[in-house]
C-alpha cells in the first residue's frame, strides 16, 4: 500500500504488511485454486492503485512459500490453513519475505537510483532479466518459487518483451504475479498468458478502518474528507492523510474559487512551493491527482446536469462558476491538457513548481477569456 | 553472546565465508554474516540466497547466543587487528550491537536479528559420498573454462556432474560447454554415488568451492538431492542450489569416427598459437591450421595488423587439411593438458574436432572449427 | 484525348477502395490528371482549406464533348491502353477519381481539346449530371470542386483543422512538383501568398536540384549529394541529404516510383539501412529519390491511393538503393553539413528568447535540439580548472593550407579540439570523434575485405518462431551468411542456427533472431545483425581511438586531418554527431558584424 513514492526500505512496503482488509472473494479464489492443484502459473492482479493488490500478492506468496505440497514433512508452524492465506507474522517465512531475503521469492520493481536519489521512472529490461536465473535455479526447499512484478504499468517496452519471453516458457513450480494498475495497459500478449484476478475498490468503511490503523490521530472531519477523496483506495487515503491531502484540497479549491475575478498569485506560489519541494514527490502527485480529478468531476457534473459532489463547503459554487465560463468541448480540452502536462512534468522531470504555476495561471486564463 | 577467540582463527573463518556476500546489496540482511556461539563452537554463516557457507571453529563461549552483523566490515576489522591478538565478541542485552574488543581497540557494529537471516532448512539430501579433494579439483579445473556465460542459456551456466559408464567402468563425470566447445573429465565413481541424479552446479558455487578446497587434503563429503548439493570439508560446509534445467545430450556431439590424427608437442603448440594470434587483433581471433604430412603451419592474417605464420613438426600421417579455429579456444584447451603430447582427432574443416591429453585418458575436449 | 470504358474484367481486377478521403486526395487526383494531360502549367486554388473550393486548371490537351461525358463515368479512363494492369505508366489508371469526386461534391469540368474552336463544360451535383453546355474555356481543362463531402456529411467529421487540411493539400502538390521540375506549379489558398514553383529545365540534373531546393528549401540543396545508379533496368536518381543534416522524424523522405510519390516500407527500410551507421537510431535523413523502372516490374495496384507499391524484384531494388546511397554518401567523404556551422554561429550569438509564454506549450520547449547543444558545447568548452597557468591553447605557425579542404592545423585547444586554418576560413575538429570514425572505417574495411569469420556451433541453437517469420528469414539466408549467421529450417515452426559471427562471441541467439524477425516484418531489412556487428566495431573503434585530453603534435594533427579527407563518412562520428564544424570567413565576419 502507498508504496509508490516511498523508498525500498520504508516501513509501509507491502511485503511487510501482515493483514489485508477486504478482498475476501479474491482470497478464497486463490485458496481454492491452490487446493485443487489448478493454480495458473501466471496471474495479473488488476485494480486501481492503493487498494491492496501488492499486499495480496505478498500475502499469497507467503502462503505458497509456507506450503510443502510435495513432501510429507510439516513446516515449523504446521501446514498452512486451507481457510485463510494468513501466515503468522512471527514465522520465518514472514520474516524473510519482510526482509526481502526469502530465497524463493523475487520482486521486480522500479529500482532505486543511487545517483539521482530517487526511484527510477520505469522497470528496465535488466530488472526483468533477473527472473531468468531465478527460475533457472532450483527452489531452496521443495516448494514454490514466486516472482512478483510490481507493477506491469512500470515496465518499459523492452522489459515487457523480456517478461513475455519468460511467460512463454513457464517455469515448473513457479508462480508469477503481475500487479496491474490499469489492465488495459498490459500488452495483450502478456494478458493472454495470465489468469486475471480483478480487484475492486474497498467500501468507505473499510478504507476508514485501514486509515485508522495507520494514522490514528486524525479528526473525524478530515478523516471523512480523506476517505471520500480516496475513492475506495486505502493506499491513497493514507497518502492523502500523511501529506495533508485534505488541506491541499481545500487550498486548491480556494484558488480555483478565486478565478476568474482575481487569482491570488501569492497563494498559487505558496501552494506550488509546498507541492514541489524537492524529495517530496508525494506532495506533487497528490496535488496533481486531486486537480485532475476535481476538473473531471466538475466537467462530469456540469455535462450531466447532476449536482457536484462537494466535499468541502461552497465547492459546488466554485464548480458551477467555472463550468459556466466555458463550453464542454473546451473544458474537455483543458482537462486533457492539464493532465498531460502534469504527467509529462513527472516523466520528463520538469520544474514542478513552474508547471503548477503555469497550470493554475492557464486555468485562470481559460475561465476568464 | 560472549566469547574470546584468537584473531588468526577468526580471520580464517571469516575469510572463508565473507566472499559469498555481495559487496553492493540492496537487502540489508544479506550483507550480514550470522555469528552464533554455543556447544563449544563458534559458527559463521553467509549467504547470497543461492549459496550458503557455514564455517565452524572450536571456541568455548562464556555466554551462548547469536546475531548478524555486516560481514565485510567485521572482516576488515579483524584483518587490521594485530597478529596474535585475542578478540572478544559480545552482544549487549538487546542484541542491537556487536562489540569487538582486542587489546585497546574496540568497535561496535550494528546488528539485525538472527531470525531475519535466511537460515538453512534441514534438507533431505539422500545421495552421500566421499570424493578425494584432488579428484574434485581436477574435475573442476579442467572443465570450468568451457562454462557458458550467456544467461539466456542458463542450463549451460554450470558444470554438469553425473555418474556415467566409460568403457564399462563407472565414472563420476563433469561436463561443461558454451555451445562452441566442450570439456569432459572423469574420475572413478565414489562409493554411494551410483544412484546420484545428474546435477548442474552453478558457476558461482563452482568458483567458491574451488577457492575453498584449494588446500584441502582430506576427502570431501558430498551430499545431494536433485535440488541441492552440499560439500563438507574441514570446518566448512558449502550448500548450493542447483540449476533447474536439462543439460543437453552432449554425447551426440562428440564424434567417434574422426580418422585424421595429429599429435603435437603441447607446450610448443600453445606457444606457437599464442605468437601467431598476436596478429589476429579482431575479437574473433581466428587462426588457420594447415596440416600436411608431419608438418603443421599456423597462420593468421589481418588486413589491419599484417600477417603471421609459423611452422612446426608434428606427427600426422593423413591427407592434408586446412582448418580454422578461435585461437583463444585452442589456448584454453592447450592449458588444460598436463602431458607432453596432445592428440587432435580431425574429420574435416567444418566438423567437431577432438583434443585429448595423451597422458590422461580421462579428459577429452571437443572444439568446433571456425570458417575464415 | 480518348476516354474508354474499362472492360468489366479490368474493373474487377482493380482493388476496391475509396480514393477520396480528404481535400488533399482531390488535389492529388486532379493534379495527376493534369499531368497526364500533358500540362506545362498547373494552377491550384483552394478555398476554405479545400472544403469549400478546389480548382485545378491546366493547359494540357483537353477533352472534347464526348470525352467529357465519358470522364465522369466510373471506371472510365483515358489511361489504360491494353487492359493490362501490369504495365501501368500513367497516374490515374483507376479511372475512379472524377466520378468519385462527382459523387460527393459539386463538380464542374470545363475543357477545350487542342485544335478545337469551342470548349464544353459539364456540371455534376452529388453524382447527378446537371448540365452540359458550351463554355469559353481556353485549351486545357479546369476542374472546380465545391462543397466537398456536402453529400456525405459523415466524412466532414473526419477532417482535421483547416490548417492541417490546407498543409496536406500543399504537401500533395509539393510531392508532385518534386517529380516534375519541368512543369510550373502555382498554389493559392487565400490565406498565404501564392506559392509558385517556376518551370525548371526538364531532365537536367540541375533542374531537378533547383526544384528540390524550391520545395525543400535552399539548405537541402547545400547539404545533399546527388545519387545516380542503375542496376539491370532499374535506375535510381535524386539527392541524399548528408547524415549531419538530419531530422527527428522520417517525414522528409520523398520517394517516387516512376514519378509517382509513394511511402513504401521496402523503400523506407532501404533508406534506413543505407544510413544505418551514420545516424543515431532516432534521427532520420532527408532524401528525395526517384526510382524509374519498366512498368511491368512494379505493381502499383496494391493500394487505392497508390501510396504503396510492390516490386517484382524487391531484393534488386533494395540492393540498388542501399548501395547507391552508400556510394553517394561515401563520395561526400568528410563533408559535414553547413547547418552544423549555422548552429554553431547561432550558439555564439547572444540570443533574446521570444517573450510571452504560450499556455501549456511553453516549458516543453526548454530542451534545445541536440545538435545545437553539442555545437555550442564545442565552442563553450570550460576552461580547465586543474591547470590554471597552462596555456589553454597551443598555437603554431600554420603550414600552407592550399589544396586541403580541412586545412592546416594551427592549434589544439583544451587538448580536445583541433583548430585548423583553411583557404576559406577555419575548422574545429573534435579529435576523439574524428579518430573514432577513422578507426571504425578501418575495421569495417577489414571485415568487408575478408568476410566475417564464422564460429560453427557445437550444439546448434533451435529457435522457435512463427511460420511467416521463418519464411522471411529463410528468404535471406544468403545475406545473413555473408554477415556470419548461418540458419536453416528445422521442421515446422523452428529454425536451427548453425554458425554465428565469431566477432560477437557468445550471444543471446534467441534474442537476436527475434530482433531480426521484427526488423524484417517492419522494414523488410534485417538491421539487427548488422547493427550488432557494427556496435562491436564501434566499441572497438571507441577504445582504439585517441581520447579527448591527449596532446597532439602539429604533424599528428595534420595527419588526422589528411586521413579524414580521404575516409568515407568522416564528417560524423559513429553516433551521427559531427566530427568537425567549419566556419568560413564570411560566417566569421558576420559574427563580428562586419557584414
Amino acid at each position: 500500500m502507498a508504496k509508490e513514492p516511498v523508498r525500498e526500505d520504508a516501513a509501509e512496503h507491502p511485503r511487510r504488511t501482515p493483514g489485508l482488509v477486504g478482498h475476501s472473494a479474491a482470497q478464497s479464489l486463490l485458496l481454492r485454486r491452490v487446493a485443487d492443484g489448478r493454480l495458473a502459473h501466471a496471474w495479473i492482479f488488476s485494480g486501481p492503485r492503493g487498494i491492496g493488490k501488492a499486499t495480496l500478492a505478498y500475502r499469497f506468496a507467503r502462503h505458497l512459500l509456507s506450503r510443502r505440497d510435495s513432501g510429507s514433512e510439516v513446516s515449523l508452524f504446521g501446514e498452512p490453513s486451507t481457510q485463510s492465506l494468513e501466515v503468522p507474522a512471527e514465522s520465518s517465512v514472514f520474516r524473510l519475505v519482510a526482509q526481502g531475503a526469502h530465497p524463493d521469492l523475487i520482486t521486480v520493481e522500479r529500482a532505486y537510483d543511487e545517483k539521482a536519489k530517487r526511484l527510477r521512472g520505469e522497470i528496465s529490461v535488466d530488472d526483468v532479466r533477473r527472473l531468468t536465473p531465478f527460475f533457472g535455479t532450483t527452489a531452496s526447499g521443495e516448494g514454490w518459487r514466486v516472482a512478483i512484478v510490481d507493477s506491469v504499468d512500470d515496465l518499459n517496452r523492452n522489459a515487457a518483451n523480456a517478461l513475455l519471453k519468460i511467460l512463454e516458457e513457464p517455469p515448473e513450480r513457479g508462480v508469477l504475479i503481475l500487479i496491474a494498475h490499469t489492465r488495459g495497459a498490459v500488452l495483450p500478449t502478456i494478458r493472454s498468458r495470465c489468469a486475471t484476478l480483478t480487484m475492486a475498490p474497498l467500501a468507505a468503511s473499510e478504507v476508514a478502518a485501514v486509515l485508522q490503523g495507520h494514522v490514528g490521530d486524525l479528526d473525524p472531519q478530515a478523516m471523512a474528507e480523506v476517505v471520500t477523496l480516496a475513492h475506495g483506495s486505502p493506499g491513497r487515503a493514507i497518502e492523502l492523510a500523511q501529506s495533508g491531502g485534505a488541506a491541499v484540497y481545500r487550498d486548491m479549491v480556494g484558488l480555483l474559487g478565486a478565478s476568474p475575478k482575481g487569482l491570488d498569485i501569492a497563494a498559487v506560489h505558496e501552494l506550488a512551493d509546498r507541492a514541489s519541494h524537492r524529495g517530496n514527490d508525494e506532495q506533487f502527485r497528490v496535488l496533481s491527482d486531486l486537480l485532475v480529478e476535481w476538473l473531471a468531476s466538475m466537467i462530469a457534473a456540469g455535462a450531466s446536469g447532476r449536482a457536484f459532489r462537494a466535499i468541502i463547503e461552497g465547492e459546488e459554487g466554485v464548480a458551477e462558476k467555472l463550468w459556466r465560463s466555458r463550453g464542454l468541448a473546451q473544458w474537455l480540452e483543458v482537462w486533457e491538457k492539464v493532465r498531460d502536462r502534469l504527467v509529462q512534468s513527472e516523466a520528463l522531470n520538469l520544474d514542478r513548481k513552474q508547471t503548477l504555476i503555469d497550470v493554475f495561471l492557464s486555468l485562470d486564463h481559460v475561465s476568464r477569456a | 553472546m560472549k566469547l574470546t577467540i584468537e584473531r588468526a582463527t577468526l580471520l580464517a573463518a571469516l575469510g572463508h565465508v565473507q566472499n559469498v556476500v555481495e559487496r553492493r546489496n540492496t537487502i540489508p540482511i544479506l550483507s550480514n554474516v550470522l555469528v552464533s556461539a554455543g556447544d563449544g563452537q563458534l559458527s559463521m554463516t553467509a549467504t547470497d540466497l543461492d549459496l550458503t557457507i557455514v564455517e565452524r571453529v572450536a571456541s568455548e563461549a562464556r555466554q551462548s547466543g547469536a546475531t548478524t552483523t555486516p560481514a565485510h566490515t567485521l572482516y576488515d576489522i579483524v584483518r587490521k587487528l594485530p597478529e596474535g591478538a585475542q578478540v572478544e565478541l559480545s552482544t549487549g542485552k538487546d542484541d542491537a550491537r556487536l562489540a569487538i574488543v582486542a587489546g585497546r581497540s574496540s568497535f561496535s557494529l550494528p546488528c539485525l536479528p538472527k531470525e531475519d537471516f535466511p537460515a538453512q532448512t534441514d534438507d533431505k539430501l539422500p545421495t552421500r559420498f566421499r570424493v578425494a579433494a584432488e579428484d574434485l579439483r581436477r574435475l573442476i579445473d579442467k572443465t570450468r573454462f568451457a562454462i557458458s556465460t550467456e544467461e539466456t542459456r542458463y542450463y549451460l551456466n554450470g558444470i554438469y556432474l553425473h555418474a556415467a559408464k566409460s568403457a564399462g567402468v563407472a565414472m563420476l563425470r563433469a561436463v561443461a560447454t558454451d555451445g562452441h566447445r566442450l570439456a569432459q573429465v572423469e574420475s572413478p565413481l565414489p562409493d554411494g554415488a551410483a544412484g546420484m541424479p545428474g546435477v548442474i552446479v552453478p558457476r558461482k558455487a563452482i568458483a567458491e568451492l574451488r577457492r575453498l578446497i584449494d588446500q584441502v587434503a582430506d576427502p570431501i563429503e558430498v551430499s545431494l538431492s536433485d535440488t541441492k548439493m552440499r560439500f563438507s570439508f574441514g570446518q566448512t560446509v558449502l550448500t548450493t542450489k542447483l540449476i533447474d534445467g536439462t543439460f543437453p545430450d552432449y554425447q551426440r556431439v562428440i564424434p567417434s569416427d574422426n580418422d585424421k590424427t595429429l599429435e603435437v608437442d603441447c607446450r610448443r603448440f600453445a606457444e606457437a598459437v599464442d605468437r601467431v594470434s598476436t596478429i589476429s587483433t579482431e575479437k574473433s581471433r581466428s587462426i588457420k591450421l594447415t596440416i600436411g604430412k608431419d608438418r603443421l603451419q599456423l597462420s593468421a592474417t589481418s588486413p589491419e595488423a599484417g600477417s603471421a605464420s609459423e611452422e612446426m613438426e608434428v606427427s600426422y600421417p593423413g591427407d592434408s587439411l586446412e582448418i580454422g579455429f578461435n585461437s583463444k579456444y585452442l589456448l584454453d584447451i592447450a592449458t588444460q593438458i598436463d602431458g607432453d603430447i596432445a592428440r587432435i582427432d580431425l574429420a574435416d574443416a567444418v566438423s567437431p574436432t577432438i583434443v585429448r591429453d595423451l597422458g590422461d585418458e580421462r579428459a577429452l575436449y571437443v572444439l568446433m572449427p571456425m570458417r575464415v | 484525348m480518348v476516354i474508354r470504358r474499362l472492360p468489366e474484367g479490368t474493373v474487377n481486377r482493380i482493388a476496391a477502395g475509396e480514393v477520396i478521403e480528404r481535400p488533399a486526395s482531390v488535389v492529388k487526383e486532379l493534379v495527376e490528371n493534369a499531368l497526364d494531360a500533358g500540362a506545362r502549367r498547373i494552377e491550384v486554388t483552394l478555398g476554405g482549406a479545400g472544403r469549400d473550393l478546389i480548382v485545378v486548371a491546366d493547359d494540357g490537351i483537353g477533352m472534347d464533348r464526348s470525352d467529357l461525358m465519358l470522364a465522369i463515368e466510373r471506371h472510365a479512363t483515358s489511361k489504360l491502353p491494353g487492359d493490362d494492369l501490369m504495365t501501368i505508366a500513367t497516374f490515374g489508371f483507376r479511372g475512379e477519381a472524377l466520378p468519385s469526386i462527382g459523387s460527393v461534391a459539386r463538380l464542374r469540368i470545363a475543357s477545350r481539346a487542342r485544335g478545337l474552336g469551342e470548349g464544353w463544360a459539364i456540371a455534376i451535383d452529388a453524382g447527378r449530371v446537371q448540365a452540359v453546355e458550351p463554355d469559353s474555356q481556353p485549351v486545357g481543362t479546369r476542374v472546380e470542386v465545391r462543397d466537398l463531402f456536402y453529400a456525405t456529411p459523415a466524412r466532414l467529421k473526419f477532417l482535421k483543422t483547416d490548417r492541417t487540411e490546407a498543409s496536406l493539400c500543399h504537401e500533395a502538390v509539393k510531392r508532385l512538383a518534386m517529380a516534375h521540375p519541368g512543369i510550373a506549379f502555382t498554389i493559392r489558398d487565400g490565406a498565404h501568398a501564392a506559392v509558385t514553383y517556376p518551370a525548371r529545365p526538364e531532365n537536367l540534373v540541375d533542374g531537378r536540384l533547383d526544384r528540390l531546393a524550391d520545395v525543400l528549401g535552399r539548405d537541402f540543396a547545400k547539404n545533399a549529394v546527388s545519387v545516380d545508379a542503375t542496376r539491370d533496368n532499374v535506375r535510381l536518381t535524386g539527392y541524399a541529404g548528408l547524415p549531419t543534416f538530419n531530422r527527428g522524424n522520417a517525414l522528409a523522405q520523398y520517394l517516387f516510383v516512376n514519378g509517382r510519390p509513394v511511402r513504401d516500407r521496402l523503400l523506407v527500410g532501404a533508406v534506413r539501412a543505407a544510413y544505418q551507421d551514420l545516424l543515431a537510431r532516432d534521427r532520420h535523413p532527408v532524401v528525395a529519390l526517384f526510382l524509374d523502372l519498366p512498368p511491368g516490374e512494379v505493381d502499383v495496384n496494391v493500394h487505392p491511393t497508390k501510396a504503396e507499391v510492390r516490386f517484382r524484384d524487391g531484393t534488386l531494388v533494395r540492393g540498388l538503393i542501399v548501395s547507391a546511397l552508400r556510394a553517394a554518401l561515401a563520395s561526400a567523404g568528410h563533408r559535414a553539413s553547413t547547418s552544423v556551422s549555422a548552429q554553431a554561429i547561432a550558439a555564439f550569438r547572444a540570443g533574446i528568447a521570444p517573450s510571452g509564454t504560450i499556455p501549456f506549450a511553453a516549458s516543453l520547449n526548454r530542451y534545445p535540439r541536440p545538435g545545437v547543444a553539442e555545437a555550442a558545447a564545442a565552442f563553450q568548452a570550460p576552461v580547465s580548472a586543474a591547470t590554471p597557468f597552462a596555456p589553454a591553447a597551443r598555437i603554431n605557425e600554420p603550414a600552407p593550407a592550399a589544396g586541403f579542404p580541412l586545412g592546416a592545423a594551427v592549434a589544439q585547444v583544451h587538448e580536445t579540439y583541433i583548430v585548423a586554418q583553411t583557404e576559406r576560413g577555419m575548422v574545429v575538429v573534435d579529435q576523439h570523434a574524428a579518430h573514432e570514425r577513422l578507426v571504425f572505417e578501418r575495421i569495417r574495411r577489414a571485415i568487408d575485405g575478408t568476410g566475417v569469420a564464422r564460429q560453427i556451433l557445437l550444439i546448434p541453437e533451435i529457435v522457435e518462431l512463427d511460420a511467416v517469420d521463418i519464411e522471411r528469414l529463410l528468404a535471406r539466408t544468403g545475406e545473413f551468411a555473408e554477415l556470419g549467421l548461418v540458419i536453416e529450417s528445422f521442421g515446422p515452426g523452428a529454425v536451427a542456427v548453425r554458425e554465428v559471427p565469431a566477432l560477437l562471441g557468445e550471444i543471446d541467439l534467441k534474442g537476436l533472431m527475434r530482433d531480426l524477425v521484427d526488423d524484417l516484418a517492419a522494414l523488410e531489412e534485417g538491421i539487427a545483425l548488422r547493427d550488432r556487428l557494427e556496435q562491436v566495431c564501434s566499441t572497438m573503434a571507441c577504445h582504439g581511438s585517441v581520447r579527448a585530453g591527449r596532446r597532439l603534435t602539429i604533424p599528428e594533427m595534420n595527419a588526422l586531418l589528411r586521413e579524414m579527407e580521404s575516409t568515407p563518412h568522416a564528417g560524423q562520428c559513429t553516433h551521427g554527431r559531427p566530427t568537425y564544424v567549419e566556419l568560413d570567413l564570411h560566417d566569421i565576419e558576420r559574427l563580428f558584424g562586419r557584414r
